[in-house]
Protein backbone atom coordinates (compact mmCIF):
# COMPACT_ATOMS: atom_id res chain seq x y z
CA UNK A 1 0.00 0.00 0.00
CA UNK A 2 1.61 3.45 -0.61
CA UNK A 3 2.33 5.81 1.78
CA UNK A 4 -0.15 9.44 1.94
CA UNK A 5 3.05 11.29 0.39
CA UNK A 6 4.16 8.85 -2.07
CA UNK A 7 0.41 9.58 -4.04
CA UNK A 8 0.82 13.16 -3.02
CA UNK A 9 4.36 12.90 -4.54
CA UNK A 10 2.64 11.19 -7.77
CA UNK A 11 0.17 14.31 -8.08
CA UNK A 12 2.62 17.09 -8.48
CA UNK A 13 4.74 14.97 -11.44
CA UNK A 14 4.59 17.38 -14.33
CA UNK A 15 2.28 16.46 -16.91
CA UNK A 16 -0.54 18.30 -19.34
CA UNK A 17 -2.87 15.75 -18.49
CA UNK A 18 -6.17 17.47 -18.18
CA UNK A 19 -6.83 15.03 -15.71
CA UNK A 20 -4.57 17.31 -13.83
CA UNK A 21 -6.13 20.65 -14.96
CA UNK A 22 -7.32 22.43 -11.98
CA UNK A 23 -9.63 25.28 -12.15
CA UNK A 24 -8.19 28.13 -10.67
CA UNK A 25 -10.05 32.14 -11.31
CA UNK A 26 -6.88 33.23 -13.85
CA UNK A 27 -6.65 29.63 -15.83
CA UNK A 28 -10.69 29.74 -15.96
CA UNK A 29 -10.91 33.43 -17.24
CA UNK A 30 -8.03 32.40 -19.85
CA UNK A 31 -10.15 29.30 -21.00
CA UNK A 32 -13.32 31.50 -21.36
CA UNK A 33 -10.95 34.15 -23.74
CA UNK A 34 -9.59 31.22 -25.46
CA UNK A 35 -13.00 29.42 -26.37
CA UNK A 36 -14.64 32.63 -27.13
CA UNK A 37 -11.75 33.58 -29.58
CA UNK A 38 -11.69 30.37 -31.42
CA UNK A 39 -15.63 31.54 -31.86
CA UNK A 40 -14.77 34.72 -33.46
CA UNK A 41 -13.77 35.03 -37.16
CA UNK A 42 -10.06 36.07 -35.65
CA UNK A 43 -7.77 34.27 -37.71
CA UNK A 44 -4.87 34.29 -35.75
CA UNK A 45 -5.15 33.68 -31.47
CA UNK A 46 -1.79 34.35 -29.59
CA UNK A 47 -1.34 32.36 -26.60
CA UNK A 48 1.80 33.25 -24.30
CA UNK A 49 3.33 33.19 -20.64
CA UNK A 50 6.26 32.12 -19.50
CA UNK A 51 7.20 28.68 -19.13
CA UNK A 52 5.04 26.69 -16.93
CA UNK A 53 2.23 29.10 -16.43
CA UNK A 54 -0.35 26.42 -18.02
CA UNK A 55 -0.26 26.94 -21.78
CA UNK A 56 -0.28 23.55 -23.01
CA UNK A 57 -2.52 22.18 -20.06
CA UNK A 58 -4.92 24.72 -21.44
CA UNK A 59 -4.11 23.86 -25.11
CA UNK A 60 -4.94 20.33 -24.63
CA UNK A 61 -8.31 21.35 -22.36
CA UNK A 62 -9.63 23.51 -25.24
CA UNK A 63 -9.04 20.35 -27.56
CA UNK A 64 -10.38 18.00 -25.38
CA UNK A 65 -13.37 20.09 -24.89
CA UNK A 66 -13.70 21.23 -28.39
CA UNK A 67 -12.90 18.24 -30.27
CA UNK A 68 -16.22 16.31 -30.58
CA UNK A 69 -18.04 19.98 -32.04
CA UNK A 70 -15.36 21.76 -34.00
CA UNK A 71 -12.21 20.12 -36.40
CA UNK A 72 -9.86 20.67 -33.85
CA UNK A 73 -6.06 19.58 -34.16
CA UNK A 74 -3.13 20.00 -31.53
CA UNK A 75 0.87 20.31 -32.14
CA UNK A 76 2.14 20.08 -28.86
CA UNK A 77 5.04 19.42 -30.60
CA UNK A 78 6.90 21.63 -33.34
CA UNK A 79 7.58 20.02 -36.45
CA UNK A 80 11.56 19.66 -36.64
CA UNK A 81 11.34 20.86 -40.68
CA UNK A 82 9.24 22.75 -42.79
CA UNK A 83 8.47 19.39 -44.76
CA UNK A 84 7.64 17.57 -41.74
CA UNK A 85 4.96 20.47 -40.53
CA UNK A 86 3.40 20.43 -44.77
CA UNK A 87 3.00 17.26 -44.61
CA UNK A 88 1.02 17.34 -41.50
CA UNK A 89 -1.45 20.27 -42.64
CA UNK A 90 -1.95 18.36 -45.93
CA UNK A 91 -3.05 15.05 -43.64
CA UNK A 92 -5.60 17.38 -42.25
CA UNK A 93 -7.05 19.00 -45.26
CA UNK A 94 -7.06 16.57 -47.44
CA UNK A 95 -7.45 13.80 -44.81
CA UNK A 96 -4.71 11.62 -46.80
CA UNK A 97 -1.18 11.06 -46.32
CA UNK A 98 1.53 12.61 -48.62
CA UNK A 99 4.42 10.10 -49.71
CA UNK A 100 7.79 10.78 -47.91
CA UNK A 101 9.42 11.99 -50.96
CA UNK A 102 6.42 14.67 -51.52
CA UNK A 103 7.06 18.31 -50.95
CA UNK A 104 3.75 20.44 -50.55
CA UNK A 105 3.11 22.85 -52.74
CA UNK A 106 2.37 25.70 -50.78
CA UNK A 107 0.73 28.63 -53.40
CA UNK A 108 -1.55 25.33 -54.25
CA UNK A 109 -2.16 24.47 -50.40
CA UNK A 110 -3.65 28.01 -49.99
CA UNK A 111 -5.46 28.03 -52.99
CA UNK A 112 -6.83 24.67 -51.94
CA UNK A 113 -7.69 26.17 -48.26
CA UNK A 114 -9.85 29.28 -49.81
CA UNK A 115 -11.57 26.34 -51.37
CA UNK A 116 -13.20 25.30 -48.66
CA UNK A 117 -13.80 28.84 -46.71
CA UNK A 118 -17.05 28.94 -45.06
CA UNK A 119 -17.55 24.75 -45.70
CA UNK A 120 -15.29 23.85 -43.37
CA UNK A 121 -13.62 25.81 -40.34
CA UNK A 122 -9.88 24.19 -39.15
CA UNK A 123 -8.59 24.76 -35.67
CA UNK A 124 -4.82 24.54 -35.39
CA UNK A 125 -3.25 24.55 -32.14
CA UNK A 126 0.57 25.24 -32.12
CA UNK A 127 2.20 24.62 -29.00
CA UNK A 128 5.59 25.74 -28.74
CA UNK A 129 5.34 28.13 -31.89
CA UNK A 130 8.77 29.79 -30.49
CA UNK A 131 10.42 26.75 -31.95
CA UNK A 132 9.00 27.37 -35.79
CA UNK A 133 11.24 29.85 -37.85
CA UNK A 134 10.47 33.16 -38.75
CA UNK A 135 9.78 32.39 -43.27
CA UNK A 136 7.55 28.86 -41.41
CA UNK A 137 5.62 31.83 -39.37
CA UNK A 138 5.14 33.89 -42.21
CA UNK A 139 3.59 30.69 -44.23
CA UNK A 140 1.23 30.05 -41.53
CA UNK A 141 0.37 33.85 -41.31
CA UNK A 142 -0.73 33.15 -44.94
CA UNK A 143 -2.56 30.24 -44.58
CA UNK A 144 -4.34 31.94 -41.54
CA UNK A 145 -5.05 34.31 -44.23
CA UNK A 146 -7.59 31.68 -46.13
CA UNK A 147 -9.72 32.26 -43.68
CA UNK A 148 -10.66 28.42 -43.93
CA UNK A 149 -7.40 27.72 -41.29
CA UNK A 150 -7.48 29.15 -37.66
CA UNK A 151 -4.25 29.19 -35.93
CA UNK A 152 -4.00 29.31 -32.00
CA UNK A 153 -0.13 29.77 -31.50
CA UNK A 154 1.04 29.63 -28.63
CA UNK A 155 4.88 30.96 -27.84
CA UNK A 156 6.89 30.88 -24.26
CA UNK A 157 7.28 34.61 -23.30
CA UNK A 158 11.16 35.64 -23.25
CA UNK A 159 12.27 38.62 -24.33
CA UNK A 160 13.76 36.98 -27.54
CA UNK A 161 10.44 35.43 -28.35
CA UNK A 162 8.89 38.54 -27.41
CA UNK A 163 10.89 40.01 -31.10
CA UNK A 164 8.96 36.99 -32.82
CA UNK A 165 5.24 38.22 -31.31
CA UNK A 166 6.11 41.58 -32.77
CA UNK A 167 7.80 40.84 -36.14
CA UNK A 168 5.18 38.40 -37.03
CA UNK A 169 2.10 38.63 -35.50
CA UNK A 170 1.84 42.18 -34.06
CA UNK A 171 0.76 43.55 -37.08
CA UNK A 172 -2.05 40.80 -37.47
CA UNK A 173 -5.86 41.18 -36.09
CA UNK A 174 -4.95 39.29 -33.43
CA UNK A 175 -6.49 37.63 -29.83
CA UNK A 176 -3.58 38.02 -27.46
CA UNK A 177 -4.31 35.91 -24.21
CA UNK A 178 -1.43 36.11 -21.58
CA UNK A 179 -0.80 33.64 -18.65
CA UNK A 180 1.11 34.64 -15.42
CA UNK A 181 2.27 33.10 -13.14
CA UNK A 182 -0.20 32.40 -9.70
CA UNK A 183 -0.22 34.55 -7.16
CA UNK A 184 0.36 33.11 -3.17
CA UNK A 185 -3.63 32.63 -3.11
CA UNK A 186 -3.94 31.23 -6.60
CA UNK A 187 -1.18 28.77 -5.45
CA UNK A 188 -2.19 27.73 -2.58
CA UNK A 189 -5.63 27.00 -4.23
CA UNK A 190 -3.79 24.86 -6.80
CA UNK A 191 -1.91 23.02 -4.57
CA UNK A 192 -4.91 22.30 -2.06
CA UNK A 193 -7.41 21.48 -4.83
CA UNK A 194 -4.57 18.97 -6.34
CA UNK A 195 -4.28 17.09 -3.07
CA UNK A 196 -8.30 17.29 -2.51
CA UNK A 197 -8.81 15.39 -5.45
CA UNK A 198 -6.96 12.96 -4.15
CA UNK A 199 -8.47 12.98 -1.10
CA UNK A 200 -5.21 13.78 0.73
CA UNK A 201 -7.18 16.07 3.25
CA UNK A 202 -4.59 15.67 6.34
CA UNK A 203 -1.70 15.89 4.03
CA UNK A 204 -3.88 19.38 2.18
CA UNK A 205 -4.59 20.48 5.66
CA UNK A 206 -0.68 20.18 7.18
CA UNK A 207 0.70 22.55 4.22
CA UNK A 208 0.40 25.70 5.77
CA UNK A 209 0.32 29.40 4.73
CA UNK A 210 4.18 29.87 6.16
CA UNK A 211 5.02 27.36 3.80
CA UNK A 212 2.95 28.29 0.95
CA UNK A 213 3.94 31.39 1.00
CA UNK A 214 7.82 30.12 0.71
CA UNK A 215 6.73 27.74 -1.87
CA UNK A 216 5.80 30.81 -3.91
CA UNK A 217 8.74 32.97 -3.34
CA UNK A 218 11.27 30.29 -4.41
CA UNK A 219 9.17 29.06 -7.53
CA UNK A 220 7.98 32.69 -8.29
CA UNK A 221 4.37 31.15 -8.23
CA UNK A 222 4.92 29.34 -11.62
CA UNK A 223 2.92 26.22 -12.00
CA UNK A 224 6.22 23.52 -13.41
CA UNK A 225 8.29 24.97 -10.61
CA UNK A 226 5.78 24.08 -8.18
CA UNK A 227 5.02 20.91 -9.16
CA UNK A 228 8.86 20.02 -8.87
CA UNK A 229 9.15 21.54 -5.43
CA UNK A 230 5.92 19.94 -4.59
CA UNK A 231 7.13 16.48 -5.53
CA UNK A 232 10.49 16.77 -3.96
CA UNK A 233 8.95 18.19 -0.73
CA UNK A 234 6.57 15.14 -0.79
CA UNK A 235 10.06 12.91 -1.57
CA UNK A 236 11.43 14.29 1.94
CA UNK A 237 8.72 13.51 3.82
CA UNK A 238 7.69 9.55 2.10
CA UNK A 239 11.73 9.14 3.45
CA UNK A 240 10.88 10.41 7.07
CA UNK A 241 7.60 8.90 7.10
CA UNK A 242 9.35 5.54 6.37
CA UNK A 243 12.84 5.85 8.44
CA UNK A 244 12.60 8.58 10.67
CA UNK A 245 9.38 9.24 11.71
CA UNK A 246 9.65 11.09 14.58
CA UNK A 247 11.30 14.08 12.39
CA UNK A 248 7.79 14.64 10.64
CA UNK A 249 5.43 16.87 11.73
CA UNK A 250 2.36 15.30 10.33
CA UNK A 251 0.23 18.13 11.03
CA UNK A 252 2.23 20.54 9.79
CA UNK A 253 4.53 20.58 7.02
CA UNK A 254 7.75 21.95 8.37
CA UNK A 255 9.42 24.77 6.96
CA UNK A 256 12.87 22.42 7.36
CA UNK A 257 11.64 20.02 4.72
CA UNK A 258 10.63 23.24 2.00
CA UNK A 259 13.83 24.65 2.70
CA UNK A 260 15.63 21.49 2.37
CA UNK A 261 13.46 20.42 -1.01
CA UNK A 262 14.45 24.09 -2.48
CA UNK A 263 18.11 23.17 -1.39
CA UNK A 264 17.93 20.17 -3.67
CA UNK A 265 16.47 21.88 -6.28
CA UNK A 266 18.47 24.73 -5.98
CA UNK A 267 16.36 27.09 -5.68
CA UNK A 268 18.75 28.49 -2.60
CA UNK A 269 22.33 27.82 -2.00
CA UNK A 270 23.73 26.27 1.31
CA UNK B 1 15.97 7.90 -3.45
CA UNK B 2 17.28 11.39 -1.81
CA UNK B 3 20.29 11.77 0.14
CA UNK B 4 18.46 12.57 3.14
CA UNK B 5 21.84 13.05 5.15
CA UNK B 6 23.49 15.10 3.06
CA UNK B 7 20.42 17.28 2.00
CA UNK B 8 20.19 17.88 5.75
CA UNK B 9 23.87 19.04 6.39
CA UNK B 10 23.34 21.22 3.65
CA UNK B 11 20.09 22.46 5.23
CA UNK B 12 21.99 22.92 8.95
CA UNK B 13 24.68 25.39 6.72
CA UNK B 14 21.62 26.95 5.12
CA UNK B 15 19.85 28.06 8.31
CA UNK B 16 23.01 29.15 10.24
CA UNK B 17 23.92 31.31 7.47
CA UNK B 18 19.61 32.24 7.64
CA UNK B 19 20.34 33.17 11.19
CA UNK B 20 23.43 35.24 11.13
CA UNK B 21 22.11 38.13 10.24
CA UNK B 22 19.53 37.53 12.99
CA UNK B 23 22.62 36.74 15.48
CA UNK B 24 24.33 39.55 14.46
CA UNK B 25 21.67 41.83 14.87
CA UNK B 26 21.16 40.53 18.37
CA UNK B 27 24.20 40.79 19.58
CA UNK B 28 24.58 44.53 18.08
CA UNK B 29 21.47 45.56 19.99
CA UNK B 30 22.92 44.07 23.38
CA UNK B 31 26.10 45.56 22.63
CA UNK B 32 24.45 48.79 22.30
CA UNK B 33 22.39 48.14 25.64
CA UNK B 34 25.21 46.87 27.37
CA UNK B 35 26.99 50.10 26.64
CA UNK B 36 24.00 52.57 27.26
CA UNK B 37 23.55 50.47 30.61
CA UNK B 38 27.38 51.14 31.01
CA UNK B 39 27.18 54.35 30.72
CA UNK B 40 24.57 55.59 31.98
CA UNK B 41 25.83 53.29 35.44
CA UNK B 42 29.08 54.96 34.85
CA UNK B 43 27.04 58.28 35.33
CA UNK B 44 25.54 57.50 38.36
CA UNK B 45 28.35 56.43 39.74
CA UNK B 46 30.18 59.40 38.77
CA UNK B 47 27.98 61.92 39.64
CA UNK B 48 27.08 60.20 42.90
CA UNK B 49 31.10 59.86 43.71
CA UNK B 50 31.01 63.48 42.36
CA UNK B 51 28.35 64.44 44.83
CA UNK B 52 30.21 62.74 47.75
CA UNK B 53 33.10 64.65 46.64
CA UNK B 54 31.68 68.00 46.55
CA UNK B 55 29.81 67.29 50.20
CA UNK B 56 32.89 66.64 51.91
CA UNK B 57 34.67 70.03 50.08
CA UNK B 58 32.10 71.82 51.87
CA UNK B 59 32.03 70.09 54.84
CA UNK B 60 35.72 70.36 55.40
CA UNK B 61 35.14 73.78 54.28
CA UNK B 62 32.25 74.63 56.81
CA UNK B 63 34.49 72.59 59.71
CA UNK B 64 36.98 74.74 58.78
CA UNK B 65 35.35 78.09 58.96
CA UNK B 66 33.80 77.02 61.99
CA UNK B 67 36.83 76.81 64.72
CA UNK B 68 35.66 76.40 67.94
CA UNK B 69 37.47 77.38 71.30
CA UNK B 70 36.81 74.88 73.99
CA UNK B 71 36.08 78.09 75.93
CA UNK B 72 32.48 79.12 76.21
CA UNK B 73 33.76 82.78 75.00
CA UNK B 74 33.28 83.46 71.27
CA UNK B 75 32.55 86.50 69.44
CA UNK B 76 31.41 87.68 66.17
CA UNK B 77 33.48 90.38 64.47
CA UNK B 78 31.58 93.13 62.46
CA UNK B 79 32.81 95.17 59.71
CA UNK B 80 33.27 98.34 60.44
CA UNK B 81 30.18 100.48 60.36
CA UNK B 82 31.96 103.70 58.92
CA UNK B 83 32.43 101.76 55.46
CA UNK B 84 29.12 100.21 55.12
CA UNK B 85 26.09 101.85 54.04
CA UNK B 86 23.40 99.53 53.30
CA UNK B 87 21.98 96.85 55.70
CA UNK B 88 22.26 93.09 54.75
CA UNK B 89 20.46 90.22 56.88
CA UNK B 90 22.41 87.43 56.78
CA UNK B 91 20.59 84.57 58.45
CA UNK B 92 20.90 83.46 54.91
CA UNK B 93 24.66 83.18 54.90
CA UNK B 94 25.46 79.93 54.53
CA UNK B 95 28.82 80.14 56.44
CA UNK B 96 29.73 82.04 59.63
CA UNK B 97 33.46 82.84 60.71
CA UNK B 98 33.25 82.38 64.62
CA UNK B 99 36.29 83.08 66.39
CA UNK B 100 37.37 83.15 69.91
CA UNK B 101 37.04 86.38 71.94
CA UNK B 102 40.86 86.52 72.34
CA UNK B 103 41.36 86.29 68.94
CA UNK B 104 38.66 89.12 68.34
CA UNK B 105 40.30 91.43 70.79
CA UNK B 106 43.92 91.02 69.35
CA UNK B 107 41.90 91.61 65.76
CA UNK B 108 41.00 94.87 67.77
CA UNK B 109 43.79 96.08 68.63
CA UNK B 110 45.78 95.21 65.64
CA UNK B 111 43.03 97.01 63.43
CA UNK B 112 42.57 99.53 65.95
CA UNK B 113 38.61 98.97 65.30
CA UNK B 114 35.38 98.80 67.71
CA UNK B 115 33.76 95.50 68.76
CA UNK B 116 30.17 96.90 68.78
CA UNK B 117 28.38 94.10 70.64
CA UNK B 118 29.21 91.41 72.78
CA UNK B 119 27.36 88.68 73.99
CA UNK B 120 26.95 86.36 77.09
CA UNK B 121 26.66 82.76 76.24
CA UNK B 122 23.17 82.44 76.93
CA UNK B 123 21.87 85.35 75.37
CA UNK B 124 19.74 84.48 72.61
CA UNK B 125 21.02 86.13 69.40
CA UNK B 126 18.26 88.59 67.77
CA UNK B 127 18.09 88.16 64.34
CA UNK B 128 17.85 91.72 64.07
CA UNK B 129 21.41 91.78 65.27
CA UNK B 130 22.72 89.88 62.40
CA UNK B 131 23.49 92.07 60.23
CA UNK B 132 26.36 93.61 58.51
CA UNK B 133 26.27 97.32 56.81
CA UNK B 134 28.03 96.86 53.32
CA UNK B 135 29.58 99.27 50.95
CA UNK B 136 26.69 100.58 48.18
CA UNK B 137 29.13 100.81 45.51
CA UNK B 138 29.68 96.85 45.91
CA UNK B 139 26.88 94.43 44.62
CA UNK B 140 24.73 92.68 47.46
CA UNK B 141 24.94 89.19 46.95
CA UNK B 142 23.04 87.01 49.34
CA UNK B 143 24.91 84.14 49.94
CA UNK B 144 28.92 85.19 50.74
CA UNK B 145 31.14 84.52 53.60
CA UNK B 146 30.77 87.27 56.19
CA UNK B 147 33.78 89.32 56.64
CA UNK B 148 32.49 89.70 59.88
CA UNK B 149 29.79 89.73 62.19
CA UNK B 150 28.87 89.90 65.97
CA UNK B 151 29.11 88.60 69.04
CA UNK B 152 28.14 84.94 69.42
CA UNK B 153 28.97 81.87 71.34
CA UNK B 154 28.86 77.91 69.59
CA UNK B 155 25.87 76.87 71.26
CA UNK B 156 23.67 79.65 68.78
CA UNK B 157 25.89 78.87 66.02
CA UNK B 158 24.42 75.50 65.97
CA UNK B 159 21.18 76.65 67.08
CA UNK B 160 21.57 79.03 63.65
CA UNK B 161 22.43 76.03 61.79
CA UNK B 162 19.55 74.10 63.41
CA UNK B 163 17.38 76.29 62.63
CA UNK B 164 18.93 77.10 58.91
CA UNK B 165 18.66 73.19 58.45
CA UNK B 166 14.94 73.11 58.74
CA UNK B 167 14.81 75.30 56.19
CA UNK B 168 16.82 74.26 53.98
CA UNK B 169 17.61 70.84 54.53
CA UNK B 170 20.71 71.00 53.04
CA UNK B 171 22.97 68.09 54.07
CA UNK B 172 26.12 69.91 54.89
CA UNK B 173 24.55 71.37 58.08
CA UNK B 174 23.20 68.08 59.22
CA UNK B 175 26.60 66.66 58.68
CA UNK B 176 28.38 69.22 60.37
CA UNK B 177 26.23 69.56 63.21
CA UNK B 178 26.51 64.98 63.85
CA UNK B 179 30.11 65.45 63.48
CA UNK B 180 30.35 68.82 65.56
CA UNK B 181 28.06 67.47 68.32
CA UNK B 182 30.36 63.89 68.65
CA UNK B 183 33.26 66.38 69.05
CA UNK B 184 31.65 67.67 71.62
CA UNK B 185 30.11 64.51 73.58
CA UNK B 186 26.75 65.35 73.08
CA UNK B 187 26.28 61.40 71.20
CA UNK B 188 22.41 61.47 71.20
CA UNK B 189 22.50 64.84 69.29
CA UNK B 190 24.99 63.27 67.32
CA UNK B 191 23.20 60.54 65.95
CA UNK B 192 20.13 62.12 65.61
CA UNK B 193 22.27 64.39 63.13
CA UNK B 194 23.81 61.64 61.78
CA UNK B 195 19.79 60.13 61.51
CA UNK B 196 19.14 63.51 59.78
CA UNK B 197 21.96 63.08 57.27
CA UNK B 198 21.38 59.45 56.49
CA UNK B 199 18.10 60.04 55.52
CA UNK B 200 18.98 62.84 53.06
CA UNK B 201 21.89 60.55 51.46
CA UNK B 202 22.51 57.12 52.72
CA UNK B 203 25.80 56.54 51.01
CA UNK B 204 28.16 59.21 53.57
CA UNK B 205 30.48 56.90 55.05
CA UNK B 206 31.55 59.60 58.13
CA UNK B 207 27.75 60.07 58.88
CA UNK B 208 27.42 56.27 59.63
CA UNK B 209 30.65 56.15 61.15
CA UNK B 210 29.72 58.75 63.89
CA UNK B 211 26.33 57.44 64.04
CA UNK B 212 27.85 53.58 64.79
CA UNK B 213 30.40 55.65 67.31
CA UNK B 214 27.77 57.51 69.14
CA UNK B 215 25.84 54.31 69.54
CA UNK B 216 29.17 52.94 71.25
CA UNK B 217 29.50 55.88 73.90
CA UNK B 218 26.06 55.53 74.60
CA UNK B 219 26.97 51.88 75.62
CA UNK B 220 25.05 50.05 72.25
CA UNK B 221 28.04 48.67 71.03
CA UNK B 222 25.70 45.56 69.47
CA UNK B 223 23.52 47.84 67.88
CA UNK B 224 26.28 49.42 66.75
CA UNK B 225 27.92 46.26 65.05
CA UNK B 226 24.47 45.48 63.10
CA UNK B 227 24.08 48.91 61.44
CA UNK B 228 27.40 48.76 60.07
CA UNK B 229 27.24 45.40 59.31
CA UNK B 230 24.13 46.56 57.42
CA UNK B 231 25.86 49.47 55.68
CA UNK B 232 29.14 47.24 55.11
CA UNK B 233 26.56 44.86 53.29
CA UNK B 234 25.05 47.63 51.06
CA UNK B 235 28.17 49.76 50.60
CA UNK B 236 31.29 47.92 51.15
CA UNK B 237 32.51 50.44 52.48
CA UNK B 238 36.81 50.35 53.31
CA UNK B 239 36.42 52.51 56.57
CA UNK B 240 32.88 50.91 58.16
CA UNK B 241 34.96 47.45 57.54
CA UNK B 242 37.56 48.76 59.82
CA UNK B 243 35.65 50.36 62.46
CA UNK B 244 33.58 47.11 62.67
CA UNK B 245 36.63 45.08 63.05
CA UNK B 246 38.21 47.66 65.74
CA UNK B 247 34.64 46.92 67.73
CA UNK B 248 34.84 43.42 67.32
CA UNK B 249 38.00 42.83 69.07
CA UNK B 250 38.04 45.70 71.42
Amino acid sequence: MKSRFEIAKDIFVDSVDIDDYIELGSSQAAYKKLASSIEKPLKMVLLFGKPGTGKSILLNKITNQLKHKKEIYYFDTPATTQKEFFHKIFKILTKKELPSNAEVNFASLVEFCKGFRGKREIIILLDEAQMYDGDLMEKIRLLSDSRAVKFIVSLHKTEDEDLIAKEHFQSRIWEVIELKNATVDELSTYIHKKLLKRNLFEVSNSIKPKSLKLIHKYTDGNYRESNKLMYTIFEICEYYDMNEPHKLNYSKLPVKIVEMAALKLGYIDA
Amino acid sequence: MLEIKELEEKWKVYNRRKKRPLYILLILSLGVVGVGSYAFLNQNTLGSKLEEFKSKVEFSKISNIFKFDTKEDVVIKKVDSKTVKKSQYILNAPILTLQSASDVKKDIELSSKKVENSLDDDAPIDSDELYVEKDITKPLVNKKPLNIIKVTNNKNAYRDVERRFKRTHNINDAMFLASMYYKKRNYRKAIYWSMKTNKLDRNIDESWLIFAKSKVKLGKKNEAIKVLRAYIKRSNSYEAKKLLKKLINS
